[in-house]
């Protein structure tokens, strides 16, 4: 602020102590409402936020570096650690366009599992989404209700895989092994107890008025901002547009089953806040049981695994395949030259476009509101940095 | 905001926060039923099921030094050194019958670079190679972590 001289010196005094200044504030790495090693560099004016810039890098692992220099299979280990909140949907992107570029047909019982495994791991991770978010926005108890359901999709995950969070489940021409009845009955048990549980928990934060009072009107995402940034999944769906891969441009067998693709209306506020997109989440969690309650009681006989060899050496060619992830439209660009190493291997991560929408989302926002809007971001940042 | 307003957000305020707290005190008491079920760690321990990945094990007696396991490991943590056999020594072969061409003299694995993939189990030819369900091998040393199996050699 610029300092008047000609003043007498008492006013100028008074002027100097109660001089106002932009504060420069780090908010992270380590503070837990940034959902990771996420920085952001905000501008404070009192308790506005002039200026807020997300410091992305913490996390950077030379992921496609890396890929170049391993086989085909040893790149779906570094697949999971992408998005370690949903690493079954990943690794199934990744297996999905290394068979397109294979040209090889997966078993339908491959499908079948693959389908429900990673419709689990949705819920699980809109659970985590859930969790946290109520937990930002000073819910506790709304944080261990979906880490206790997610602790029981993890144990079916641990039984099928043998690991908890970086399954490394989904492989190039099918699965790594094959589902056990015992493990189908456990599925089914979850499904049944899980069920109302939805419903509850949107009556324990969706619809509590401190966490709607919160949450409506803040962080507005128009369809304008969304086609100008590219955001995808959850975000476009908040903010009215009904896009969604798995009905749109089909892939695996999601042609076959019959689900609804829950839009935000901005019934509780404007169209495209927090709200809706957190209404989101949790009507999708609805749709996935319906998902996996077609597919659980016909999964076909036979083999979980195409026969693809221990070498797995593509033509020279290349592909880009988009699966729908819990957070987007993950993409994987991918070229051969013929070898057993990938020449290039892209990757396209919705997080990266979400957390890029932050500092115009939080121009003249209150401190709070900004805590609010990058939960509902809902970012993982090791999609973010690879 | 009028008054009127005012006292309609309250009494919602009000009404969805006891809704919630019904939620949370139905929980309560079905889990005070219910007893403990925090597994109290170092006392009791959780079963792991079949076929959880942890600790790697190498069965030397029945390895044939392909380096298969090698090759495909994305972290390339397993060292494996192996000689031609000498002319003359005796035929060697694994439980399952396998000839073995090469005399194994090192076989390593640094465990705290493992990501625990799976991939070189999956890939050994005579299953030699395995993850066994050790899951508490902290050391204070980091050399401690490279595993020798030749140690264990029957």
């Amino acid at each position: 602020m610029s300092f008047d001289t000609t003043q007498v010196n008492g006013q100028a005094e008074l002027k100097e102590t109660l001089r106002t200044d932009e504060l420069l504030l780090n908010m992270g790495p380590q503070h837990p409402s940034t959902h990771g090693v996420l920085r952001v560099v905000v501008t404070t004016d009192g308790e506005i936020v002039k200026d807020a810039r997300p410091e992305i890098g913490y996390l950077h692992r030379c992921f496609e570096k890396h890929a170049e220099n391993s086989e085909y299979i040893a790149v779906s280990p570094y697949v999971d650690r992408l998005d370690y909140l949903a690493s079954m949907n990943n690794s199934m992107g990744y297996a999905i366009a290394v068979e397109s570029l294979l040209g090889i047909e997966v078993p339908r019982r491959a499908e079948f599992i693959r389908v429900i495994i990673s419709e689990l791991q949705r819920i699980a991770s809109h659970l985590m989404s859930y969790g946290t978010y109520g937990l930002d926005m000073g819910a506790f108890t709304a944080f261990m209700y979906g880490f206790r359901d997610r602790e029981m999709i993890l144990d079916i995950f641990e039984k099928i895989s043998g690991a908890r969070l970086l399954y490394n489940y989904m492989w190039i021409g099918g699965t790594y092994r094959d589902i056990t009845p015992e493990i189908i009955k456990q599925i089914k048990d979850f499904l049944i107890y899980f069920k109302p549980k939805v419903e509850e928990y949107n009556n324990l934060v969706t619809y509590n008025k401190i966490f709607l009072e919160r949450t409506r009107n803040i962080g507005v995402i128009d369809l304008k901002m969304c086609h100008s940034y590219g955001l995808t999944g959850v975000m476009l769906r908040g903010a009215g547009l009904k896009w969604d891969l798995r009905k749109d441009h089909p892939y695996s067998i999601y042609k076959e089953v019959e689900f609804d693709v829950p839009v935000g209306t901005g019934q509780m506020g404007t169209l495209g806040d927090c709200w809706d997109r957190h209404i989101v989440r949790m009507n999708e969690m609805i749709q996935s049981i319906r998902i996996i309650e077609q597919l659980i009681d016909g999964i076909p006989e036979g083999p979980h695994r195409a026969k693809v060899g221990k070498v797995i050496k593509p033509p020279a060619g290349e592909v880009y395949s988009r699966t729908e992830c819990p957070r987007g439209e993950l993409g994987f660009y991918l070229i051969s030259d013929g070898s057993g190493k990938p020449y290039r291997v892209r990757c396209k991560s919705p997080c990266f476009m979400n957390i890029s929408t932050l500092n115009e989302l939080s121009q003249g926002v209150m401190v709070a509101d900004l805590i609010a809007t990058i939960g509902s971001l809902d970012i993982v940042l090791g999609e973010v940095d690879r | 905001m009028t008054f009127t307003e005012y006292l309609g957000v309250v009494k919602d305020a009000t009404l969805t926060t006891f809704k919630g707290m019904g939620i949370t005190f139905k929980i309560f008491w079905k889990v005070q039923s219910k007893g403990d079920i925090t597994i109290q760690y170092p006392e009791t321990r959780d079963h792991l099921p079949l076929g959880s990945r942890g600790l790697l094990f190498n069965d030397v007696d029945d390895c044939i030094s392909c380096k298969q396991c090698a090759v495909v490991c994305p972290v390339d943590c397993i060292y494996i050194e192996a000689d031609k056999k000498e002319a003359g020594s005796q035929a060697d072969f694994t439980k399952g019958g396998v000839k073995k061409t090469l005399d194994l003299k090192r076989f390593e694995i640094d465990v705290s670079l493992c990501c625990y993939c799976g991939l070189c189990s999956t890939v050994c030819p005579t299953e030699c190679l395995y993850h066994t369900k050790e899951y508490e091998y902290s050391v204070l040393d980091r050399d401690k972590h490279i595993m020798n199996y030749m140690d264990y050699k029957r």
